[in-house]
């Protein structure tokens, strides 16, 4: 099946069975090794991506439904070698451990902050990632840096 | 982990796609996804044909016409979240917005799809039935409307013929002087409620249901009567909560067996009513 999308800006054009799964497009066939796949079920939130501007799990979406679509990764974030301002708060707070939710934490908060939706408060922080688990349990510092980045 | 091979369809309209579902035996439409995919990944279901209905032109959107707020089938959850009419329309269903799944999930997750998905510990089923809300579907033969109230037959089964899909679904707008409340625990925030209990109180009475109890959503018509004039004293109230569930045939799985599951919906109905009756 056809698929015509824009990833992080360029334009991609693919030949693809419909069973495969937007998450191992984006890591097999565009070789963009940032997004990672979790439970592929839904729940933790690791594949996070942004089609359109909405944060999705790309584990719950078959590639050729992004045809059309601009899919932005977490490959998108840093711009010539300059971290964006989650990446830099996450960084200066050791908001990561084994950083392999971080992708999809990031991608989650970037898709609230663009559109100027981060919460300020933490109560509405831990609701905002209550999507996304990290299982080496570093909640604390990803809330520092979230609300470093949203005041 | 990954789904087996299936051929896709994308119609355009809804006579294209109810086309297909009625000439493939094997199919199966996909909504938002964020049900299916996780069972397709998990390979408890294998349909031949998935008929994508994203690109279905006029299933999305809302409108609030005539004392009722129609809701597309294929409206996003998050769409709806914060929206001002469904604050002023539906108000039960804008509380319970913000506990149906994540961002993520609910940024493609429909309206239609929960619906026709029928998870016991599901929100949006649970509002409906409270709401009294009637649920549109059609074939390629006919068009019928379903009170939500007869729509769910039993846990992930619905009143859907296989040839049918849900088109719409209509909540009576709620009066100015409406008071609702909505609660659930659940082990996370955003996860399927364990229980959950909805209730709007209106000069016209009350209106309460509990989910994640039985196989379908409870109308707690025992307790709407119980509450129908003049609220009973508030000591009775356990006493009419328990009567209510005598019967419940609760649910039991690795998250809670039924004796907890009818223990959390007494004290989450008690809460709901707490709220729509506070002075």
């Amino acid at each position: 099946m056809k698929l015509a999308c824009r990833v992080n800006g360029e334009a991609v054009d693919a030949d693809i069975p419909p069973r495969l799964l937007l998450s191992d497009f984006i890591r097999h066939e565009l070789r963009l090794t940032g997004t990672n796949v979790g439970c592929e079920m839904g729940v933790c939130g690791a594949c996070t991506v942004m089609v359109n501007g909405d944060p999705v799990r790309s584990c719950l979406m078959f590639a050729v439904q992004a045809d059309g679509c601009e899919v932005e990764t977490v490959e998108s974030l840093s711009q010539g070698g300059e971290l964006g301002p989650l990446q830099r708060a996450f960084h200066e707070r050791h908001a990561l451990q084994c950083g392999y939710c971080t992708p999809g934490f990031l991608m989650t908060l970037e898709a609230l902050r663009r559109r100027g939706a981060l919460p300020v408060d933490e109560n509405g922080i831990r609701d905002a990632i209550s999507g996304n688990i990290c299982r080496c349990t570093g909640y604390q510092n990803i809330v520092d840096a979230v609300m470093a980045v949203a005041r | 982990m990954k789904p087996p091979a299936f051929d896709m369809v994308r119609p355009q309209t809804v006579s294209e796609a109810l086309q297909y579902l009625a000439e493939s035996p094997d199919s199966k439409l996909i909504a938002g996804g964020q049900s299916l995919v996780p069972v397709m990944n998990f390979r408890l279901a294998a349909p031949a044909l998935l008929i994508d209905l994203n690109r279905v032109a006029g299933l999305a959107g809302i409108r609030c016409e005539a004392g009722v707020l129609r809701i597309g089938a294929m409206t996003r959850q998050q769409s709806l979240l914060g929206d001002p009419l469904v604050v002023r329309c539906a108000p039960l269903l804008a509380a319970a917005l913000p506990h149906v799944g994540h961002l993520q999930t609910r940024s493609r997750g429909t309206v239609g799809g929960s619906l026709a998905h029928a998870d016991p510990s599901a929100e949006l089923p649970l509002v409906m039935v409270t709401l009294d809300a009637v649920i549109t579907v059609r074939s390629r033969e006919r068009e019928r409307t379903v009170p939500a109230r007869a729509f769910f037959t039993d846990a992930m089964t619905t009143d859907l013929a296989a040839d049918e899909m849900i088109t719409e679904v209509a909540v009576p707008a709620a009066p100015a002087d409406a008071r609702v409340a909505f609660r659930e625990l659940a082990r996370r925030h955003g996860d399927f409620a364990i229980v959950a209990a909805a209730a709007q109180r209106t000069a016209a009475g009350l209106s309460v249901a509990v989910g994640g109890l039985e196989a379908v959503p409870r109308l707690c018509r025992r307790l709407m009567a119980d509450f129908a004039g003049d609220p009973p004293p508030r000591g009775r109230w356990p006493e009419l909560i328990r009567a209510e569930l005598a019967d419940a045939a609760p649910l039991a799985d690795l998250q809670a067996d039924g004796d907890y599951r009818r223990h959390l919906a007494a004290v989450l109905l008690q809460d709901v009513l707490a709220e729509v009756f506070a002075p």
